[in-house]
């Protein structure tokens, strides 16, 4: 265990690292390139007098280091600046929106996973038949459709011909909004019993986090079979076949869990990718998240609300991948036990 | 790992460098690698998306229907023979933008990794080489910085700074690529290093020079290349999500994701100018995925 926590220890100090560098790229990108960020902020119209005062209160009389200094002081305490658009500071805005991004994210999270599973079992399972023909057939195509055209396409099938789930938004109109407990619309209804609204929300979030799972669904699901065809022949489960293991209970625990260690690991990064992707899902389907917001900002050079979003979502990654290698520990004693 | 298999049979033979087995090797190779159907339609979905691109001004049936081009009579036609994929709002042959299209995403694609694979397989090669010394730390963490955002994001946000123009969504691309290929010939040409053949030739007196580009390089070529294949349908898929909000080719120039996003707003009666351009570039994500599996199975087993 001493060995898991110091091997932890060091992945923290390093992601640490890795964020601090990042801030420094998204600096640049945000500071540096696009010229006078004041004389954007402000416009092509705005007095000469404001600008530079402006240009005082971001510090951009200093020199780029000291910037860079000023501006991560903010970041680390949470102040991103302000975002022009909106006009309310950044942090109030991801505050805002980013639990609709979560719950979306989490919920397409959550369908990767099981369908993911349950596929790659079907078609280790039934090796070589067309069910796992069907499977990589649907795998190729899965990962050939990107999530924006897959939103488009649900869009177009459930919006005009087969309205049968709503495609805008998180919640119909006529419904209340419930008392905003932890943002995540789902959760904040079950809790208060609001049952009306939960199956709202559920309904809403069906098209859009398919739309976001259905790439690396599959890609996942094949990385689960070729993992479990490759374990299945393995001395020790043909010694728990000749035990009398029943089929099942060699299936589920002694084959599946170790065969899962490859789809874990790319699932971490898929999970944290998708956040990236909810960009154009979440502007597709109206979803009122940090991702639409992010991109609203991008198109309309909001420095501010780019530089946070962009902080937020590489943070997100890296503590994802942490965590995606505490996870790889449980499943994989040979990790928690070597001398990485 | 055919390197390390040589090994153990003998030492004799493993400090001769292995030749490049690819063109001694045309017929073996064609056959591993049309053994899968899969490779064969993705190569053929490839080779016909290449041929199309390089003759798109001559193939495509309407070709001043790619720039600024009105013909109200004839706007929003359902496909037909005279139009094949129909035509869009203001009466230009989708057939012929998609096409034209294609033509600018595949330059793209191409333009992007003729910048990234160089350089990030330079910058791999040298830190694999000098592995746990400060070059192989300078380059290695700076290469972790850029893996530790999904590259969509960053390229996303650099091109939004810039002015939209093609050339910036190529740079915001290639900005974020080149570290995957720095990471992959890390890892190989750290292993490499430490075969005999390498060795044998350093202690021959080989400079570094000829080592890392004549012993190192040609070994760790494989899985670029199939990289390469896979990257190329990847780049398209960006450069289509950066289309798709109005950042790269600016109209009247087509861009797949531009199309798509312009059609939206005119479904779901007016289906065919978004369907098409969707279908274009699934079929193109489709094409380099299959010929690049097809040529990971060619290049990288080692069953002989």
């Amino acid at each position: 265990m001493l060995k898991l926590r110091i091997f932890l220890f060091r992945r923290l100090l390093f992601s640490i690292f890795v964020i601090f560098g990042l801030s420094i790229v998204i600096f640049i990108i945000a500071r540096v390139v696009p010229g006078d960020p004041a004389r954007m902020a402000l416009g092509g119209k705005a007095p000469k007098e404001v600008v530079q005062r402006l240009r005082q209160e971001m510090h951009l009389d200093k020199t780029l280091p000291e910037q860079y200094f000023f501006w991560i002081r903010g970041v680390l305490s949470g102040d991103f600046g302000r975002s022009l658009r909106t006009g309310r500071t950044v942090l109030e805005d991801i505050k805002i929106f980013f639990p609709a991004t979560i719950e979306l994210v989490i919920f397409s999270g959550l369908l990767t996973v099981i369908f993911a599973i349950l596929f790659g079992t079907l078609a280790a399972q039934h090796k070589n038949t067309w069910v796992d023909n069907l499977i990589r057939i649907l795998s190729y195509f899965g990962v050939s459709i990107p999530a924006f055209v897959a939103a488009i396409i649900f869009l177009l099938l459930f919006g005009y011909y087969w309205t049968i789930l709503p495609v805008l938004g998180r919640l119909s109109s006529g419904i209340s909004y419930p008392t905003k407990i932890t943002g995540l619309l789902t959760i904040d209804s079950l809790i208060q019993g609001n049952f009306v609204a939960f199956w709202d929300a559920f309904k809403h979030l069906i098209l859009p986090s398919t739309a976001l799972s259905l790439g690396r669904l599959f890609q996942e699901a094949r990385i689960t079979r070729s993992s479990m065809v490759e374990n299945m022949h393995k001395e020790y489960i043909t010694a728990e076949r000749g035990y009398g293991i029943p089929e099942r209970i060699i299936m589920f625990k002694y084959l599946l869990k170790p065969s899962l260690i490859p789809t874990v690991s790319i699932m971490g990064l898929d999970l944290a990718a998708s956040f990236g992707n909810a960009f154009l899902v979440e502007m597709i389907f109206c979803w009122p998240g940090l991702s639409r917001y992010g991109i609203n900002g991008m198109l309309t050079k909001d420095l501010n609300v780019i530089s946070g979003v962009i902080i937020l979502y590489g943070t997100i990654f890296v503590i994802t991948n942490i965590i995606v290698d505490i996870i790889l520990t449980f499943l994989d004693p040979r990790i928690r036990f070597s001398n990485r | 790992m055919r390197n390390s298999n040589q090994l153990n049979n003998s030492i004799a033979i493993s400090l001769v460098r292995p030749k490049s087995i690819f063109w001694l090797n045309l017929g073996k190779n064609w056959y591993k690698f049309s053994w899968n159907r899969l490779s064969i339609v993705g190569l053929v979905i490839v080779t016909g998306i290449i041929i199309s691109a390089i003759f798109a001004p001559w193939i495509i049936p309407y070709p001043e229907h790619v720039g600024p081009f009105v013909d109200f009579e004839n706007a929003l036609q359902a496909p037909s023979l005279q139009y094949l994929f129909g035509t869009d709002n203001i009466g230009r042959d989708i057939f012929s933008r998609v096409i034209f299209a294609f033509r600018g995403a595949l330059i793209m694609a191409v333009l992007v990794l003729a910048l990234v694979v160089p350089l990030g397989v330079f910058l791999g090669l040298i830190a694999g080489n000098f592995k746990d010394t400060w070059i192989d730390n300078v380059i290695m963490r700076i290469t972790d910085i850029f893996l530790s955002v999904p590259p969509l994001i960053l390229a996303l946000a650099i091109a939004a700074v810039l002015k939209p123009t093609l050339t910036n969504a190529m740079i915001a691309i290639s900005i974020m690529w080149w570290s995957w290929y720095t990471r992959l010939v890390y890892g190989m040409a750290s292993s490499i290093r430490k075969e005999y053949f390498v060795v044998a030739a350093s202690l021959m007196g080989a400079s570094k020079f000829h080592i890392i580009f004549r012993e190192i390089l040609p070994n760790c070529m494989s899985p670029v290349f199939t990289k390469m294949a896979l990257d190329v349908g990847w780049i398209i898929l960006i450069g289509a999500s950066l289309s798709f909000v109005g950042l790269g080719e600016q109209p009247p120039i087509p861009a797949l994701g531009q199309m798509v996003s312009d059609g939206a707003r005119y479904m779901p009666i007016f289906w065919w100018m978004t369907i098409f351009p969707a279908l274009a570039i699934v079929l193109a994500i489709l094409g380099f995925n299959l010929l690049g599996d097809g040529i990971r199975d060619m290049l990288e087993t080692g069953v002989e």
